[in-house]
């Protein structure tokens, strides 16, 4: 199976010639540092990804389970091995990162020599040109001189935008308040297409620009063209459209030297007719295209500033018991129903998306429906979807797997659920109130300012958050003080299961990273809400503060949705191979050192802002740090696997998806460090590939693998394995189809974020191919939801350690007591319920033993988050009664917290 | 949280600390993270005010000092209530706890007196730069203070009521973990924001 991709790529590479908007066809010396440099780093990813899925699939062979085998003999670990697989990546690392760095000090040094200053500068939705030596101002398409040196200086007219002529080279982005720059030579002439590549509102689909690179001659007409005075032709159609312009509104914006026509807020039209496409370059230069855009600019472009018409189970109680539970089994169910329904969710705002742009120039979907799908699309999946599913996990398990009997503030916990749901709700609220968000989930500044999102849309996005934030923390909180503090005799730090480690890893990033965010975003509310000007480039704010700090909690929230499903495999690989983790301290101090390095590396994802040459070196060998954490993890692994004797049920078959998908992801991650390989890539569909291997192949399939394997436990029942393996196999397809052609697709030269393309720049068939993939991939998760049904219904009964777990959650019944354990379990070793450490006492539930006294119920934390979104609603609209009542109830509730016991 | 909690939590814990320690611990860790960001906005926007008021013309260093001292003096109250509840003089414990909160209280007026007259010299949210990252600043840290006051003020009526006992050491502490860490954080603020005016 993994081989198809390879199979594909070497393919499809054949075909990526021809395309006019391609990064795979470079024909400038820019473009061709940043194709030199990729190759290179390409052939490395080829070899580590033949080597990797290899040696996997030897293991999933040579290793599987034979009746009346031997029991594999329990390897630990092993040193010199440990000490060759951090050497290997670092090596092969160091290889990538000379040639890297190079290339990043020579595309972001200033321009040797003497070369032809162009400023561009970026406008929703169209590019300026001005040529100051030459006095040439033009609007959307520019000339150049072949085998001349050109230095574009970018500015900003509103917001952030990227200047990218894919076969030209990489990006560059324009910054209001900042000047950047990029400087290439052309050799041959031709036309080269562009477009913006970083979003930028309703019609960021629709900036494109076309280069004209042309001899020197050719070049010096062109100019003298431009610089004559327009001349209108005698026809009667010219005389008239002439007057109707200048009797007009048009010449508010527009200018035509030589006429009353001075406006400088549109593009100058002075030679309009020279060019070769309009509105843009989205549009063809000829009589019927101009009547269309004249007509109507608003369904030509959405949102364009031209004005249309110028011219024309054991739980038993109700559901007050679950409101008020404190119990983290419960609290981990009511994470997991709805985190999976929103996982639902964000999966029909995906094929929404996907259904748009199977085909070229769809009318399906309106950019406007389409920038909240995408925006919502990508917060749902990450906060409301996979971390509160991990939380489900870390809810249900962790406190088992310690031997405790709940968390360590079992009132908190339930507060931290109510808070997440109630603010996903009054995040989704906003479907029903003038529309979603629409600004990206990375909600750039600028485009997020009152000016260019006006209405609630990204209050809704901005309040949101930032209580999504509250839940977030005090989660972590309480995560990280039950597991320093709670775990059961015996059970040393350095005894502790993986997941548990990586939820503890997991809890320290959130509340170091979330702070970041909430500043971040409550800046942004009162520029928003009270007028400061902290992202208003005029008054000095700037823009990329907000970059900064997003992405310091950006990055480490990568990890924050990763480590989890690591652990979860670092469980499920042993079990199922019938030994040890191999390397368990190895494992463990790898998690923990990504940890570390999520910190350090949030400018990879400003590669193409322009942050000089020393803070991308930087930046770059940090991000390749990681990759050899995380290549000690897989190998540890295989390692786990070889020797072993496989099991094949559904959570190893999810698990192996994911080692197979999950390091296509990080070998694409590895080729983004490369921050002047990146150039190409950034705001791509290739990233949009890349984040998809990571999270969905990589996160979601680990997650499916720990539902699999913890779904018995939770439900008492075991789940069809024929199903499971079906849901695999559909679901491993679908996935490949699905993304893999959009690393294809972001090298052809298509933007991310863009709701529409047009037909004969190469996209056609691999948006097609991965809309039905798509497809696919939705129903892939109605097998897992029938299956689940099934089993709830009449699955076969689990007992209490149906897998042969190691770990001390399979000790107790299926489902637990809501007391977990009668008797506080010791433990001895890393795997206490594993027979060759029968030194253990199995701690089992002994019926002679009284029943512990459990925390009782309260009302109090529901109801001060219940506060929580009050006060939230009230800021959203500005309502002063509900800010004060927001306020009092949270008071009442923090009062009645804490002076009503926790147990009677 | 009341006594029984704290009674049922330290019952058994791994590390012998008790769990709300951890967490206050945490959160400040937390909290840290929070205020470092506004800081650096705060820094990275200096000088960038484009039209003035700007903080040289209206800073008033000597009056911020004595405001600082009443907040310094506050944490040493809170050491001394602390300390007399853990001896289990009550009757002490609870006059320094509305000591603490006084003087708290003292330094709230402090803030109040100064973001008015800023407001007077023209100087709002909106007029620059300065302006929006200097209240949001020192208004968050106001906002800790206010909520610390709180705090104080209930466990002294708590005290009042006798349901204030030795056995809520532990509950004193813990706000004073808050307390001074809110403390340490105006010092920071005051060098920062004043003293490298």
């Amino acid at each position: 199976m993994p081989a198809l991709p390879v199979l594909l790529s070497a393919v499809l590479a054949g075909c990526g010639g021809p395309f006019p908007q391609s990064a795979l066809d470079p024909a400038s010396d820019f473009a061709w540092k940043l194709q030199d440099l990729w190759e290179g780093i390409f052939f490395w990813a080829v070899i580590v990804f033949v080597v990797v899925e290899a040696a996997l699939i030897i293991a999933i062979i040579r290793f599987r389970e034979r009746p009346g085998g031997p029991k594999p003999k329990a390897t630990h670990g092993n040193t010199l091995l440990e000490i060759a697989w951090t050497l290997a990546p670092a090596l092969v690392l160091v290889l990538i990162a000379v040639p890297t760095i190079r290339t990043i000090w020579d595309v972001d040094s200033p321009p040797p020599g003497e070369s032809m200053v162009v400023e561009a500068i970026g406008h929703q939705w169209w590019w300026e040109f001005r040529y100051p030596e030459l006095g040439v101002v033009t609007a959307n398409e520019f000339h150049i001189p072949a085998g001349r040196q050109v230095d574009i200086r970018l500015t900003s007219a509103d917001v952030i935008h990227s200047f990218w002529i894919p076969r030209i080279g990489g990006k560059r982005d324009v910054i209001p308040g900042h000047e950047t720059r990029i400087w290439f030579t052309v050799d041959s002439a031709g036309l080269y297409l562009g477009q913006c590549a970083e979003f930028c509102g309703l019609s960021h689909a629709l900036m494109k620009m076309e280069l004209v690179v042309e001899e020197a001659v050719d070049f010096d007409a062109w100019v003298a063209g431009q610089l004559a005075e327009a001349v209108a032709d005698d026809s009667v159609l010219a005389a008239s459209g002439g007057q109707a312009f200048q009797q007009s509104g048009c010449i508010a914006c527009h200018t035509i030297r030589g006429t009353m026509a001075q406006g400088i807020l549109g593009p100058d039209l002075t030679h309009v007719g020279s060019r070769r496409r309009i509105a843009s370059g989205i549009l063809d230069n000829d009589l019927e295209s101009m009547a269309r855009w004249l007509e109507d600019p608003q369904a030509v472009k959405p949102g364009a500033r031209m004005d249309s018409g110028q011219l024309a189970g054991t739980y038993s109680g109700g559901l007050w018991s679950w409101i008020t539970t404190v119990d983290h089994k419960r609290i981990g169910v009511m994470y997991a129903l709805s985190a999976f329904f929103f996982f639902l969710v964000g999966g029909v705002e995906a094929l929404l998306i996907r259904l748009q742009l199977g085909s070229p120039e769809s009318t399906l979907i309106d950019p406007d429906l389409y920038n909240q799908l995408f925006t919502m699309h990508g917060t749902t999946m990450v906060f409301l979807a996979v971390m509160p599913l991990s939380a489900a996990f870390f809810n249900f398990i962790v406190p088992l797997q310690i031997g405790a009997r709940d968390v360590a503030f079992p009132r908190l916990n339930a507060f931290s659920f109510w808070v997440f749901f109630l603010g996903a709700l009054f995040l989704n609220a906003s479907f029903l109130f003038g529309g979603a968000p629409d600004a990206g989930w990375f909600g750039y500044a600028n485009l997020t300012s009152t000016q260019y999102s006006p209405g609630m849309r990204v209050d809704f996005w901005v309040i949101g958050l930032i209580v999504l934030g509250v839940s977030s923390i005090a989660a972590a909180l309480n995560f990280i003080v039950t597991i320093i503090n709670l775990r059961c005799p015996g059970m040393s730090f350095m005894r502790l299961p993986l997941f548990t480690w990586m939820t503890l890893v997991t809890s320290f990033l959130l509340v170091m990273a979330f702070p970041a965010i909430t500043v971040g975003l409550v800046l942004l509310m009162f520029d928003r809400m009270f007028g400061t000007l902290f992202f208003v480039p005029a008054a000095g704010g700037d823009v990329l503060l907000w970059q900064h700090l997003f992405w310091i909690f950006g990055h480490p929230e990568v990890y924050i949705l990763l480590l989890p499903a690591l652990g979860m495999i670092s469980e499920i690989v042993p079990v199922f191979s019938r030994k040890p983790l191999f390397g368990y301290p190895f494992v463990v101090y790898s998690g923990v050192l990504i940890a570390f390095l999520g910190f350090g590396v949030w400018a990879h994802h400003m590669f193409s802002v322009g942050l000089g040459p020393i803070a991308n070196t930087v930046f770059s060998a940090a991000t390749m740090l990681i990759a050899i954490p995380t290549g000690v993890k897989i190998f540890n692994w295989i390692a786990t696997l070889w020797g072993g004797s496989l099991r094949l049920k559904t959570p190893l078959y999810f698990s192996l998806g994911f080692i197979a998908m999950f390091i296509i992801g990080g070998l694409s991650g590895v080729m983004h460090s490369s921050a002047a390989s990146d150039l190409q890539q950034t705001d791509t569909y290739f990233v949009v590939a890349h984040i998809h291997y990571v999270l969905f192949g990589g996160v979601m399939f680990a997650l499916f693998a720990g539902m699999y394997y913890w779904i018995p436990k939770i439900t008492g029942r075991m789940m069809s394995e024929p199903l499971g393996k079906f849901h695999f196999w559909v679901m491993l397809v679908a996935f490949n189809l699905t993304f893999f052609p959009q690393h294809f697709l972001g090298m052809l030269g298509m933007p991310r974020r863009t709701f529409t393309y047009e037909e004969g720049l190469g996209f056609e068939t691999m948006n097609l191919m991965s809309t039905v993939g798509s497809l696919l991939l939705g129903a892939s998760t109605l097998i897992f939801v029938w299956n689940l049904f099934r089993t709830l219904r009449k699955g076969p009964r689990a007992g209490s350690n149906p897998w042969e777990g190691s770990t001390l959650e399979w000790s107790t019944g299926s489902p637990p007591a809501h007391y977990n354990f009668r008797l506080t379990p010791a433990v001895h070793s890393r795997d206490p319920l594993w027979a060759d450490d029968t030194s253990d006492s199995a701690p089992g539930d002994d019926p002679s033993l009284p029943e512990p006294h459990m925390p009782d119920p309260s009302a109090y934390p529901i109801l001060t988050a219940i506060g929580i979104v009050v006060l939230a609603a009230g800021g959203l609209t500005g309502t002063l009664l509900a800010v004060f009542t927001g306020v009092a109830v949270i008071l009442i509730g923090i009062y009645g917290w804490a002076f009503q016991p926790l147990e009677h | 949280m009341s006594q029984t909690d704290a009674a049922a939590m330290e019952l058994h814990t791994a590390t012998g600390l008790p769990n709300r320690k951890i967490l206050m611990w945490t959160f400040i860790g937390s909290e840290c993270m929070l205020f470092g960001s506004l800081i650096v906005t705060y820094l990275v926007y200096r000088g960038r005010s484009v039209v003035g008021p700007y903080p040289e013309e209206l800073l008033n260093i000597p009056f911020i000092t004595v405001t600082t001292f009443v907040l310094l003096m506050s944490s040493l109250m809170m050491v001394l209530a602390l300390s007399a509840v853990q001896r289990g003089d009550m009757k002490w414990g609870k006059v320094w706890l509305l000591m603490t909160a006084v003087l708290g209280m003292v330094f709230l007026a402090g803030q109040v007196y100064e973001f008015t007259h800023f407001v007077h010299e023209g100087l709002t949210l909106q007029t620059n730069l300065f302006g929006g990252s200097f209240f949001l600043l020192t208004g968050t840290h106001g906002a800790h203070v206010t909520v610390g006051v709180i705090w104080l003020l209930s466990l002294f009526f708590m005290g009042l009521r006798g349901r204030l006992t030795q056995a809520n050491a532990e509950t004193v502490e813990i706000a004073g973990l808050y307390w001074h860490f809110v403390d340490v954080v105006w010092i920071v603020l005051f060098t920062l924001i004043y003293l490298l005016v």
